[in-house]
């Protein structure tokens, strides 16, 4: 082969220039810690990891979702133990007052008790977080019951998205608790139980516990309903929790820098690099001017 | 047998044919890197005429070393690296505006998941404002995402074009160039030829660049120049020139024009196939076409398929069929168009959350029914998910790209392999020259030794 100046000059040029782009190359890999920062370095890739991204934003969201969920469960279910104790309150008045042992007044003082038991419940029910009524339904901008214990609500649950496809109920609905179709309207029960305590009249009492039964079982029903959802909300909350990390990995997996591979790829083009460079300066050195 | 004489005359021929030959030695040592230079050989003969004035040497011709093959194969090489080159740029923009760096920038694909993280977010709390605020940014994120990547595109056509017509004009300017060199070759073959053959072949270069080229060459050493879609570009002395002219039917852009020396236009924007023009081309009306179009396409289901969904609902005001989009007009330009709906802007109780007006505040049933626009299919025709489509365009980017990128790279090496194949043949050694020197150097001793030992022969003659 016939090797001319320019030849040499060149193709020690490129060869030279190939193994600096790969060491740089390398370089760039190692220091920024990504392989694929565009579709183009790895098609596939990229658009896995832009999907895997895409769940991971949602799966934050879903914990946030569930964080809040878990709160509004909660409070209502703490509330809801309040309201279970104040019925039971109730309910061992009626008992000992249905006994015909005691005096009017004594039923007079145990009537003002159930009022102000009945205000308490009302309070219960209006619960609110931040500016949300619990037991309302979805008409939460507005206190659920008015001071007569009518209920104003509606009787939506309301669901809210905690993981792919899984939502979870994050109320019970006022009416549920205490004015329910299938059950008892729990303040005008009491207000029944404070009539006839003002009344005195024993039998007329007695007849109301069985009614008031049925209101403390109403709660206890809702407050097990309650805990349900927050099982589902705590599983929810496992499962988001596995897949962030699970998807992060995977992420990782597919656009980061393989550290041990890029290091070694650098190394190897560096040492063929100084390998050329040392050829060059070799070849560059061998002239015919130098012999005549 | 001539005479002493003519002895004298050969030596003489010696002398200035050796001299010639350190000329051209010389040219070829001074020119090593000079860029196209075609390294030269005297060709000389005996001078066979019979004497008195006959014998001796002369130098018949230059010879320059090249094979017109790899020329032929360098030009294409040139205008296929030219072409993956070119086409660099435009595709790097529109990868960017298309599909951000992990993590650095946001592209409408990490926009809209946004979106849908704003919306699952707010079914917690439908009343709340802060969170009806954030779905509303979101999609204001969306749209302008989606316009800053439609402008992008726009803006990657724009440079195609820009350049384009810069080209025409050099392009033009090389095809003079070379009818001129032509003219001049043609005139004069033989004296300064070899220069002049090798300066039009640095404009055979330059304009292979720019669009892929067929060189002829006939018997006075002119050449025809055949550009892609068979135009004759340059025809021995006569050219013409290429025009960029503002075209209505390409929306503003540049169609190219041969202008032959009679003044006649003649299309050849969809002949031009290679080099740099034809890679522009490309990328201008077809590849960055195909990718408006498809933005454009997912603008569209984007925008029609939130507001079927939103226009149902009701506002925390509980009013009904207000779009959350500003819907496009028609699927062309939708991307640059997409904007939110005047009547949700800047106004966040707008957001549709609810299904049943008298479920306001709390019901957040169509928060549930636009979050599930993230798995439906309603891209594409009904055939894909939004992300889905907007993940083929990404796809389609990205191949292009990466394909070009193995291009370039393949492109250069094998036309530094030809150029190594023509460097070879053509190429000047420092080896080989200095070989040279030193051989006409003791030629021209010989010569000049001839010449004395004549003069001491006519010397001792004169003595007699």
């Amino acid at each position: 082969m016939r090797v001319s100046e320019t030849m040499l000059f060149t193709n020690s040029l490129t060869d030279a220039r190939r193994s600096r782009s790969l060491v740089l190359d390398a370089q760039q890999k190692l220091s920024s810690g990504l392989r694929v920062t565009a579709p183009s370095d790895d098609t596939s890739s990229y658009i896995k990891a832009k999907r895997l991204d895409d769940a991971l934003t949602l799966s934050e969201t879903y914990m946030e979702n569930i964080a809040r969920a878990q709160s509004n469960l909660q409070t209502s279910e703490g509330v809801l133990g309040e309201a279970n104790n104040v019925l039971s309150r109730v309910k061992e008045l009626a008992v000992q007052m249905a006994n015909g042992i005691h005096e009017a007044n004594g039923r007079m003082a145990a009537a003002l008790e159930v009022q102000e038991l009945r205000g308490t419940l009302i309070q219960i029910g209006n619960t609110k977080i931040g500016e949300e009524y619990l037991f309302a339904g979805n008409l939460t901008d507005a206190p659920p019951f008015d001071a007569a214990g009518n209920y104003l609500g509606d009787s939506s649950q309301r669901m809210v998205e905690v993981g792919n496809g899984i939502k979870v109920a994050v109320n019970v609905p006022g009416d549920d608790v205490f004015n329910s179709a299938t059950g008892v309207d729990v303040f005008g029960l009491l207000s029944d139980l404070e009539t006839e305590l003002n009344n005195n009249d024993p039998d007329a009492i007695a007849a109301l516990l069985d009614d008031i039964d049925v209101a403390i079982n109403q709660v206890i029903s809702n407050r097990s309903d309650l805990g349900n959802y927050i099982n589902t909300a705590q599983v929810a909350e496992n499962v988001a929790t596995r897949l962030s990390e699970d998807l992060s990995t995977e992420k990782s997996r597919l656009i980061d820098t393989d550290v041990m591979e890029s290091a070694s790829t650098m190394s190897l083009n560096s040492q063929a690099l100084e390998a050329s460079l040392a050829a060059i300066s070799k070849v560059m050195n061998i002239s015919i001017i130098n012999r005549i | 047998m001539g005479g002493l004489f003519s002895i004298l005359n050969q030596g003489h021929t010696g002398l200035s044919t050796s001299r010639y030959q350190i000329n051209v030695t010389s040219q070829n040592v001074t020119n090593v890197n000079t860029p196209g230079y075609t390294r030269r050989v005297g060709i000389q003969s005996p001078i066979t005429s019979p004497p008195p004035g006959g014998g001796g040497v002369q130098v018949t011709d230059i010879h320059r070393y090249v094979n017109e093959f790899l020329d032929q194969r360098v030009l294409l090489g040139i205008s296929y690296k030219a072409a993956a080159e070119s086409a660099d740029s435009p595709l790097s923009q529109a990868e960017s505006a298309l599909a951000a760096e992990d993590g650095v920038g946001l592209d409408p694909a990490s926009a809209l998941a946004e979106l849908f993280s704003a919306l699952t977010r707010l079914e917690s709390s439908p009343s709340d404002s802060a969170l009806r605020q954030d779905v509303l940014s979101s999609a204001g994120q969306v749209c302008e995402r989606i316009n800053t990547a439609a402008d992008g595109i726009q803006d990657a056509r724009d440079e195609a074009d820009f350049y384009l017509r810069d080209m025409a004009e050099q392009a033009s300017e090389h095809m003079q160039k070379i009818a001129a060199l032509n003219r001049q070759i043609g005139a004069n073959p033989y004296e300064a030829a070899p220069d002049l053959r090798d300066q039009r072949n640095q404009h055979l270069q330059a304009l292979a660049e720019l669009i892929d080229i067929r060189v002829e060459e006939d018997h006075l050493g002119m050449v025809t120049v055949i550009g892609s879609g068979g135009i004759n570009l340059v025809q021995g002395e006569v050219t013409g020139t290429l025009q960029a002219v503002t075209s209505v039917t390409l929306g503003g852009f540049a169609e190219i024009n041969f202008v032959d020396n009679s003044g006649i236009s003649h299309p050849v924007t969809h002949a031009i196939r290679g080099g740099a023009m034809g890679s522009l081309l490309e990328i201008r009306d077809h590849t960055m076409v195909e990718l408006a179009n498809d933005l454009d396409q997912y603008a569209w289901d984007l925008a029609t398929s939130f507001n079927a969904v939103h226009s149902t609902g009701f506002g925390l005001d509980g009013a009904t069929g207000r779009d959350l989009f500003l819907q496009p007009a028609t699927v062309a330009g939708a991307a640059a168009a997409i904007a939110i709906d005047p009547s949700v802007d800047g106004n966040p109780d707008a957001v549709a959350a609810a299904t049943d007006p008298l479920g306001v505040p709390g019901d957040n049933t169509n928060l549930h029914l636009l979050s599930a626009i993230e798995t439906d299919l309603v891209a594409l025709g009904g055939t894909d998910t939004l992300s889905g489509s907007y993940g083929k365009i990404m796809a389609k980017i990205g191949v292009k790209k990466s394909s070009n990128d193995s291009e370039i790279l393949f492109r250069n090496d094998s036309l530094s392999q030809l150029e190594s194949l023509r460097e070879e043949v053509s190429g000047v050694s420092i080896d080989e020259e200095m070989i040279s020197l030193v051989q006409y150097q003791r030629s021209y001793e010989a010569a000049a030794k001839v010449i004395q030992t004549t003069d001491e022969m006519l010397a001792k003659l004169m003595e007699l």
